[in-house]
C-alpha cells in the first residue's frame, strides 16, 4: 500500500512516501500500528492511548478519518488514496 | 517604557502643515478598544465613515498595542488602520519584524497621520521627537532601494523603514506598505492613502527599551507561561520541531491540496494535484531554504529565507514564500514554477503590492482572456514571464494594468464579468477555497475588512490543529464557532500579537498577559467582551459607511458549482444556513448591528 507522508513527518521516514506490504482490508487503526512499528519514532506522534492522536490524520481520499463514521476502523479499499500527517495550519 | 501607560503617546501628525502634537487616547477608548486594531478602528470612526479613502482628509493610523515592543512572546507586530481605498471599510494590516517595536522605543504608541503633504515627504521618528524631511529623492524608487538608502541616511543601527513603493504613489487600490524590505501591511491597499498623502515612509531609529511594570514578577512570571506553551512540543509553533516553525506557513499547501480546499485556476477547481508539491513548504525547505529569519521577541521563526537555484531568476534571495501567495501566484494561476513565485513575491516587496490581491487579479484576467472577453493578448494560465511583466504594468499603472490596480472586482466589473472576481466587499480571497472548508467560507462572507482569512481563523479547528472537533465539510455549529475565532482575533489584534499565538494560547492566556503589562486585572470573559466590542465597532462602522443586508455574501462560483477534486469533490459551501446561525449568536440583524447591541457594548 502506498501511503503519502508530509511535513515533520517526512524526515522521519525518509521521504514524500512510503510502501507498506499490508494486505486488502487493512484498517486505519492497523495501518498507524504498521507505521509506528516500523519507524518507532512516529509513535508518540502518530498515537495517543492506543489510538491516533489528535495531533495526527490519515486521509481516506482526502478526508480525515475523525469525521468518518468508522474513524480508526475505517476499511481501506482497493485503490483509495492514503495520507499521514502532523496536524499543521499556516496563515 | 511603562507598559501600563499605554496609549498616551500618540501623535498626531498634520502632513500639509508639517507639524505634530502628543494628544493622549481618551482613556475611555483604551479601556474599550484596547490598542492597535480596535483603538485605530475607533479614530477612524472619528474622522467620519462618509470620508473618501483617496483624498487627504482619510486619516492613516499605525498603531501598536498595550504589547507591541515588550518582551512578550510574539509581540513584534503593530498595526495599520485606515479606511480601505480597495473596499470602503474600515481595514486594519498587520506587520512583523521590528519597526512596532522601534516606534514603542521610540517613546511612541502611535502615528496618525492627517492631512497630506504638498512634496514627497518622510518622516523620521527617534527619542520622542518626530521631523519631516523631503522625499523627492526616493519617490518613485522600489522599497528595497527606499530602505537602504534612508536606512544608511539615517546611521543604519537600530533603524527600521516602513515604505510605499511605485504602486502606492500610483494609487494601485491593492498596494502595500512593506517595512524592512519584505514585512508587509499587506491587505486594503493602505499605501494608497500614504500615496494621496505623499508620505513616502516612516523611518524610525530607536534601541531596545526594557518594560516597566507594576509587578515585576508576575510579569516575568506570564511572560515564562507563555513562551513555555508557544515552546511546547505539542504546538506546531514549538521552534524548530513544530510544522509551522520548521515550513512556515507553506507547510499546508499539500493539505489543503488533498481535501480539496487549494483553489486553483481562479478557483474554477479545488485542487492542484499531483502539481501542488512542487509550491509546497516542504518542496521550499527542501530546495532553496538559506534561513529562518524571525520578528521581535518571537522564537517560532515561520518566515523562510530562499534563493532560487535555477531558471530565470536563478540567485535572487528573498523572503518569503508563505501559503498565500504559493497559492495566489501558484496554483491559482496554474502555475508551478517556485523560482517565479519567489520572484513575483519579491516583486511584491519592492513595488509595494499586496501577493494576495495581485495573484487573484491575475487568474481572474487569466480566465477572462481564456473566455474572450480581453481585447488584446491577456494573459495565459501559467506564463510566469507574463506574470512578472504584468505586476510591474500594474505598479506602474500601464496598459492592461492600469486596469487590473483597480483590484479583480472593480476590474471585473469593467471587463462585464464580475462574476469571475473572486471578491467579497471588493477583497478577494485568500487560499482557503470555501467548499472544503466551509468555516473559511462564513469568515470571508462576514469579514468586515472584505475577504479575509486571519479575521476568524477557523482553519485552526478544521486543520485539527487547536481541540476543537470542526469537520471542514460540515456547517453547522460554525456560526458560532467564528463568532468566538473573530472575537479572541480581534483582542490580539488589539494586543498587538501575532494570530499564531492562537495556536498555542487563548482568551485565559492572553488575559493573563494583558492584565500583567497593565496592571489592570481582566478576566477571559473580559477578553472575549473586548473582542466582541471592537468586533461590532467595526460592522457599525461599516454599516454607517453603506455596508449592510446582502453585503455578507460569496462569489457565486462557490455557492453552486460543485467542488471537482479532493475531499471536498462534491461540495458547495452552505452560507446561508451559517449565515442565519452567525446572525443570530452575534445578534444582528441581516448583518446590522440593531441599536440595542451597539447600547449593551457600549459602542461607540
Amino acid at each position: 500500500m502506498r501511503i503519502r507522508v508530509y511535513a515533520t513527518f517526512r524526515p522521519i521516514v525518509g521521504g514524500k512516501e512510503v510502501d507498506l506490504p499490508l494486505p486488502p482490508g487493512t484498517t486505519v487503526r492497523a495501518l498507524v500500528l504498521s507505521m509506528v512499528d516500523r519507524w518507532p519514532e512516529l509513535g508518540e506522534l502518530l498515537l495517543q492511548d492506543g489510538a491516533l492522536s489528535r495531533r495526527a490524520h490519515v486521509f481516506v481520499d482526502g478526508r480525515s478519518t475523525r469525521y468518518l463514521a468508522e474513524g480508526d476502523d475505517t476499511v481501506i479499499e482497493d485503490g483509495q488514496e492514503i495520507d499521514v500527517l502532523p496536524a499543521v495550519a499556516g496563515g | 517604557m511603562q507598559l501600563d501607560r499605554f496609549g498616551e503617546a500618540m501623535a498626531h501628525i498634520d502632513l500639509a502643515e508639517q507639524r505634530w502634537q502628543m494628544r493622549p487616547a481618551p482613556e475611555e477608548w483604551v479601556r474599550k478598544y484596547v490598542g492597535a486594531r480596535g483603538l485605530g478602528v475607533r479614530y477612524v470612526l472619528e474622522a467620519g465613515p462618509e470620508v473618501e479613502p483617496l483624498s487627504a482628509e482619510n486619516l492613516l493610523c499605525f498603531l501598536n498595542g498595550p504589547l507591541s515592543g515588550s518582551e512578550m512572546s510574539m509581540s513584534g507586530r503593530w498595526a495599520c488602520v485606515t479606511k480601505s481605498p480597495l473596499t470602503g471599510t474600515v481595514t486594519d494590516s498587520h506587520q512583523g519584524g521590528w519597526t512596532g517595536a522601534r516606534l514603542r522605543w521610540a517613546g511612541f504608541d502611535g502615528l496618525i497621520f492627517e492631512g497630506a503633504a504638498a512634496a514627497p515627504t518622510y518622516v523620521f521618528v527617534e527619542e520622542g521627537r518626530i521631523s519631516f524631511h523631503d522625499a523627492s529623492d526616493v519617490w518613485g524608487l522600489g522599497i528595497h532601494e527606499t530602505v537602504a538608502l534612508l536606512k544608511e541616511r539615517h546611521g543604519g543601527k537600530d533603524v527600521s523603514v516602513n515604505a510605499i513603493g511605485p504602486a502606492g504613489e500610483k494609487l494601485c487600490r491593492f498596494s502595500a506598505w512593506v517595512n524592512e524590505d519584505d514585512r508587509a501591511f499587506g491587505r486594503g491597499g493602505t499605501a494608497a492613502v500614504g500615496g494621496v498623502k505623499k508620505l513616502k515612509a516612516i523611518v524610525i531609529k530607536a534601541s531596545r527599551e526594557r518594560s516597566e511594570v507594576r509587578d515585576l514578577d508576575r510579569w516575568r512570571e506570564v511572560r515564562r507561561e507563555a513562551l513555555d506553551l508557544i515552546r511546547d512540543e505539542a504546538n506546531i509553533t514549538s521552534p524548530k520541531k513544530g510544522g509551522l516553525s520548521v515550513y512556515g506557513t507553506n507547510v499546508i499547501t499539500n493539505i489543503t491540496n488533498r481535501i480539496g480546499a487549494l483553489g486553483t485556476r481562479n478557483s474554477q477547481s479545488t485542487s492542484f494535484g499531483d502539481r501542488a508539491e512542487a509550491i509546497s513548504g516542504e518542496t521550499v525547505v527542501e530546495t532553496i531554504l538559506t534561513g529562518d529569519p524571525t520578528c521581535h521577541a518571537c522564537p517560532v521563526a515561520c518566515k523562510k529565507e530562499v534563493e532560487v537555484q535555477e531558471g530565470p531568476w536563478k540567485g535572487l534571495k528573498m523572503e518569503s514564500v508563505e501559503y498565500e501567495p504559493a497559492w495566489s501566484l501558484g496554483s491559482n494561476c496554474l502555475n508551478d514554477d517556485l523560482g517565479s513565485i519567489a520572484k513575483l513575491i519579491d516583486q511584491c516587496n519592492d513595488l509595494g503590492l499586496d501577493p494576495i490581491e495581485l495573484g487573484n487579479a491575475l487568474s481572474m484576467y487569466m480566465e477572462a482572456t481564456e473566455r474572450g472577453w480581453v481585447t488584446g493578448a491577456g494573459l495565459a494560465w501559467g506564463d510566469t514571464l507574463a506574470m512578472v511583466a504584468m505586476t510591474e504594468a500594474i505598479a506602474a499603472r500601464e496598459g492592461d494594468g492600469d486596469l487590473l490596480a483597480e483590484g479583480p472586482a472593480r476590474a471585473a466589473e469593467r471587463l462585464g464579468h464580475p462574476e469571475i472576481a473572486m471578491a467579497v466587499k471588493g477583497q478577494a480571497l485568500p487560499a482557503y477555497d470555501p467548499r472544503g472548508m466551509k468555516g473559511m467560507g462564513l469568515g470571508y462572507a462576514t469579514s468586515n475588512r472584505g475577504a479575509c482569512h486571519l479575521r476568524g481563523y477557523v482553519a485552526a479547528a478544521e486543520l485539527g490543529v487547536v481541540p476543537i472537533e470542526a469537520d471542514p465539510l460540515a456547517w453547522k455549529g460554525k456560526g458560532e464557532l467564528m463568532k468566538t475565532f473573530q472575537d479572541l482575533h480581534a483582542f490580539s489584534d488589539s494586543m498587538d500579537l501575532c494570530k499564531f499565538s492562537a495556536f498555542a494560547q487563548g482568551a485565559e492566556d492572553y488575559a493573563k498577559q494583558y492584565s500583567a503589562a497593565m496592571g489592570r486585572p481582566v478576566s477571559a470573559d473580559d477578553v472575549m467582551e473586548a473582542g466582541e466590542r471592537i468586533y461590532n465597532l467595526e460592522r457599525y462602522y461599516n454599516n454607517l459607511a453603506g455596508f449592510g443586508p446582502g453585503s455578507d455574501t460569496l462569489p457565486t462560483r462557490f455557492l453552486e458549482e460543485a467542488s471537482d477534486s479532493g475531499g471536498s469533490k462534491g461540495h458547495v459551501c452552505e452560507l446561508g444556513p451559517m449565515l442565519e446561525e452567525y446572525y443570530a449568536v452575534r445578534g444582528w440583524d441581516d448583518g446590522v448591528v440593531p441599536e440595542g447591541k451597539l447600547g449593551t457594548l457600549q459602542i461607540p
